[in-house]
């Protein structure tokens, strides 16, 4: 499976770690605010009191935890592709089809990092703050989130560069490393969960 | 401004960049930003940023997040052994024993964990091995699981309708309380094939499964309380107003804690696990859905929407004959795509449609899902159907295909149910919501 320190890709390897951070955190944090919603359905039911503000907190979490998660969900090929066709193509043709996914994927990661970052910019340049009791001033959440975009570009853009280097010297590590997730990968991602389960080592 | 024609010209785009395996999330940029580039300006083509936090800054959307938690929590906890074996407790009496279990305890852990792919792994490692000694059919076992895991989406609450919600505007909790009683249905309609098959083939199923004493099966009925727990409270709380549909998911999660504890599963270590695991899967739907937000965002400024629903009118096709072409429309998709590149490739095109027909989009909510999970058990993809066969590491995965294949028709049956009698689908939400 990869994600683990094993991973032959040295560019997941890489970023593998930073990633699974940022993974970590956001569930925490999810989890931290599952709680806080839980206080606030009692609070609101029994004593007609409203903690104000806990679906806005919601809302920049969406965002961010998704932004967060970009690049762990590349690290490790979670990020869907529909390999019906691919699959039963020559491994040459794969290979190119494989840089040309990475490569457009980068592109847009890079874009969506750039113009993500204006959006912080403006907020920051006019001092946007939410129009809601919270009053957030919307550079925050908007950092934060832009820290997963930015992640999620440079992870996409060292993948594309990998892939378009191995285009060129070892196609079969490219297949390898960037073609859609196996049907082994993916069973073995499951199967570690149900090992896991069943108090065995995978 | 644009028209039919050059809008299916960029549905067929986005199918043919689909094919070739770009990424499902790209596909969508790629379509929109030709959209927006050819007929619309740099300036729209700039609002990808704006557009993408839009998108992203959603509290309905939360529910996905928690949702992929709950199930992480819930397929770690260790319930499905127990949760099986006391379904088997009763359903054994009905002819064709073990296999309606299958069904049973797919149908339970698909609803509560949102992943029929988790579903099909974790019931096969517990189903198969009972299935080892008893002389069942082994395509037949093989399918019912598939046909099982496959029926998560539609029992709430599951994440497609989630995505379709937010995609067309469509209120949550409506469509959860529609897809209720087809939900119900389809797996009557399940155990009803299993049934039939038994008793006309009585050779498929030739086990007959001895029940244990009265007391102990008694006993074990305190396995089934946690998924109907975290059911219960969902569904109890969406219903009573007591919550939205993302404050019950934050509520289930709360309570699946208590529950991975009480099966001593629950550790810092496992927690992390679920994080990962629901980053991975939430970042996945997120960018493919945030995407598919821009794809919209663009498509409603080139007038799409209209132009659809006028062609839509101008056809003059009864609501009917639109449903049939698109059972036919879809069930020839789920060949090829899964869940979620079928429902966002296609909703924005068939949604505006739809309404102009005069369909009713809660209705058609649980029709698109019915057909996503037929997608799931249609050959040759459907993740489901691989890893069963992995899981089983014998024969060949044409068997897993045979089984399926009284399933599909019987869901095929069910989207023919659905079409026939709306009511199926409409009833509960009008009652709950006085619609």
């Amino acid at each position: 499976m990869p994600n683990t320190p094993k991973d032959p890709n040295p560019v997941s390897r890489f970023f593998g770690p930073p990633a699974r951070f940022l993974a970590i955190l956001s569930g925490w944090w999810l989890l931290a605010l599952s709680f806080l919603t839980v206080a606030e359905i009692l609070l609101r039911k029994f004593f007609s009191i409203s903690l104000q503000g806990v679906d806005e907190i919601g809302g920049y979490t969406t965002a961010i935890v998704s932004a967060f998660g970009f690049a762990c969900a590349l690290t490790v090929k979670a990020h869907t592709r529909v390999d019906f066709l691919l699959g039963r193509m020559p491994a040459a043709s794969r290979a190119v089809l494989n840089a040309l996914s990475y490569g457009l994927l980068a592109a847009m990661a890079i874009y969506g990092a750039w113009r993500g970052w204006s959006v912080l910019e403006e907020s920051i340049e006019f001092q946007a703050h939410a129009n809601s009791p919270l009053q957030t001033p919307l550079w925050l959440p908007q950092g934060a989130w832009m820290i997963g975009l930015a992640l999620f570009a440079l992870c996409a853009g060292a993948m594309a560069a990998h892939a378009f280097w191995l285009l060129l010297s070892d196609r079969a590590k490219l297949n390898l490393f960037y073609g859609p997730l196996t049907l082994d990968e993916e069973i073995e991602a499951e199967m570690g969960t149900i090992l896991e389960r069943e108090g065995k080592q995978p | 401004m644009i028209g039919v024609t050059e809008a299916s010209i960029g549905f067929l785009l986005l199918i043919a960049a689909l094919f070739l395996g770009l990424h499902v999330a790209v596909a969508l940029f790629l379509i929109a930003m030709l959209g927006a580039a050819l007929y619309l300006g740099s300036p729209l083509v700039a609002a990808f940023g704006t557009q993408l936090w839009g998108a992203m800054e959603d509290y309905v959307l939360l529910s996905i997040p928690l949702y992929i938690l709950l199930g992480e929590i819930l397929v770690r906890s260790g319930s499905t052994d127990r949760l099986y074996r006391s379904l088997a407790d009763w359903l054994n009496i009905l002819p064709g024993g073990l296999l309606h279990t299958n069904i049973g305890a797919s149908a339970v852990f698909s609803a509560v964990s949102g992943s029929s792919v988790a579903t099909a792994a974790t019931i096969s490692t517990v189903a198969l091995p009972s299935f080892h000694k008893r002389r069942y059919d082994t395509r037949l076992v093989l399918g019912s699981i598939a046909a099982g895991a496959s029926l998560g989406n539609l029992i709430p609450p599951g994440i497609a309708l989630i995505v379709y919600g937010a995609m067309t505007n469509t209120s949550v909790g409506q469509l959860y309380a529609a897809a209720v009683v087809p939900g119900i249905v389809m797996t009557a309609l399940f155990i009803g094939t299993i049934i039939l098959i038994a008793l006309v083939k009585p050779d498929l199923v030739r086990q007959k499964e001895v029940a244990d004493p009265l007391r102990e099966r008694l006993r074990r009925l305190v396995d089934l309380t946690p998924p109907l727990v975290i059911f219960g409270i969902i569904m109890g709380s969406i219903y009573t107003g007591w919550a939205t549909v993302t404050e019950s998911a934050a509520l289930a999660v709360v309570v699946a804690l208590p529950i991975a504890a009480l099966y001593g599963r629950l550790s810092i270590r496992m927690l992390h696990e679920c994080f990962i695991a629901t980053a991975n899967l939430t970042a996945m739907s997120l960018l493919i859905l945030a995407v598919a937000f821009y794809l919209n965002f663009v498509m409603g400024l080139l007038g799409v929407t209209p132009a659809l629903g006028a062609f839509a009118t101008s056809i003059g096709a009864s609501p009917l004959e639109l449903m049939i072409v698109l059972a036919v429309f879809y069930l020839l998709l789920g060949i090829f795509f899964e869940t979620l590149p079928m429902l966002v490739g296609t909703v924005p095109i068939v949604f505006p449609v739809i309404v102009a027909a005069g369909i009713d989009p809660v209705w058609f909510g649980v029709f698109i899902v019915l057909m996503c999970e037929i997608s799931l058990i249609s050959p040759p993809v459907g993740m489901t159907l691989y890893v069963i066969q992995a899981v089983r590491r014998e024969g060949t995965i044409a068997e897993v295909f045979q089984g399926t294949v009284p399933f599909f028709i019987a869901m095929v049956v069910m989207t023919a149910l659905l079409i026939a009698f709306p009511e199926m689908a409409l009833w509960l939400p009008r009652i709950s919501f006085g619609l």
